[in-house]
């Protein structure tokens, strides 16, 4: 981790994640990223003693809320509690790289920016399944149009927080749509944000576990009862 | 048709009764109430009279009543979902914050603790 005396958290929301949170968490820590903060998100299995046990704090939610629930948890807990300067968004199944936070993070440390968003399109290291892809490209160029706004990534959930997004930013999808939020809180608070390539790497049980390719049609859906009911 | 006359009235009786019972519980808002009663009242207008249907048809342009009844059912039908859905997502935005604020009371609660002990 690059030395800056800026107070960095790293929040990962987590549902059932027992198998593969401690290794998530001691991956962070590997890399110098002390302060991680875990949102069990109403998990009914070990994910909180096994958060606890790899050396995280632990936010329990009573019932499972979804992601986006999970993350507002986390910012608000820590912007009152803690303080900090940069709150990096992880995710729990181990598709993210903690090599990968350094990158993400710079630009907030040289204050440059307000909010830096991964993308696993800036590059082509990422091993996104095809029809993953077709899906992703397509929910792109849709949260594009109806945020009014041009981004390569907007449904990944490797992002870096810097002061003045994580005061303004406020989260009211509780699932996955919640990403949509988010880029709808940079164009509305004109924060100063900026796409970093980032490297996801698809395996069996991030498959497994992550969203289904399915569900974004659901995602769409949802944006634009919102969009119509606001 | 009279048991069809019978059968309506002693539904729309029963629904006006529950609405007027929400209504006195404070459950359901004097607007609420109002608007209840008066879709009901409408529809044992309807059946008692329903040549009143023809007449809001020749009004309205739509041929026979009983067309001009199926359209205004549908859009009672769509304006009642989407209030349902408002009222849903409402009920499920309070429960997310309920939730979120008890698992960050819960944790601060936990670390004073854990400071009151050491």
């Amino acid at each position: 981790m690059e030395t800056t005396s800026k107070k960095i958290y790293i929040v990962i929301p987590a549902y059932n994640e027992e198998t593969g949170i401690a290794s998530v968490i001691s991956h962070l820590k590997d890399f110098g990223y002390e302060n991680i903060l875990v949102v069990n998100d109403g998990s009914n299995d070990y994910t909180e003693e096994k958060a606890r046990e790899a050396g995280a704090e632990v936010l329990n939610q009573i019932i499972n809320r979804g992601q986006g629930a999970a993350l507002r948890t986390g910012i608000e807990y820590l912007r009152e509690v803690y303080a900090p300067d940069i709150i990096v968004t992880f995710d729990a199944d181990g598709q993210h790289q903690a090599k990968d936070i350094a990158a993400i993070i710079k630009p907030l440390i040289e204050e440059k920016f307000d909010i830096v968003l991964g993308s696993r399109f800036l590059n082509k290291k990422s091993n996104a399944p095809l029809l993953r892809k077709i899906v992703l490209k397509a929910g792109i160029i849709f949260t594009n149009f109806i945020s009014n706004i041009k981004l390569t990534d907007t449904h990944n959930g490797f992002r870096a927080l810097g002061k003045k997004a994580i005061q303004k930013i406020n989260i009211s999808h509780r699932g996955m749509e919640h990403a949509s939020d988010i880029i709808d809180e940079i164009t509305k608070n004109k924060l100063r944000y900026k796409e970093v390539p980032v490297e996801i790497i698809y395996t069996d049980y991030s498959r497994a576990k992550g969203q289904r390719t399915s569900g974004f049609a659901k995602i769409g859906i949802k944006i634009l009862i919102k969009k119509l009911t606001q | 048709m009279i048991i069809l006359r019978i059968a309506t009235s002693i539904f729309v009786f029963f629904a006006i009764s529950r609405a007027y019972l929400r209504f006195k519980d404070r459950s359901l808002g004097a607007t609420g109430f109002f608007l209840w009663t008066s879709i009901w009242a409408l529809a044992l207008l309807f059946i008692f009279d329903p040549n009143l249907s023809s007449i809001i048809a020749e009004l309205t342009g739509l041929g026979r009543g009983a067309d001009a009844a199926f359209l205004l059912s549908i859009i009672l039908i769509f304006y009642l979902i989407f209030r349902l859905y408002i009222k849903i997502d409402t009920i499920d935005k309070n429960l997310t914050t309920l939730v979120i604020k008890l698992s960050k009371e819960q944790q601060l609660n936990r670390e004073i603790s854990e400071k009151t002990n050491q």
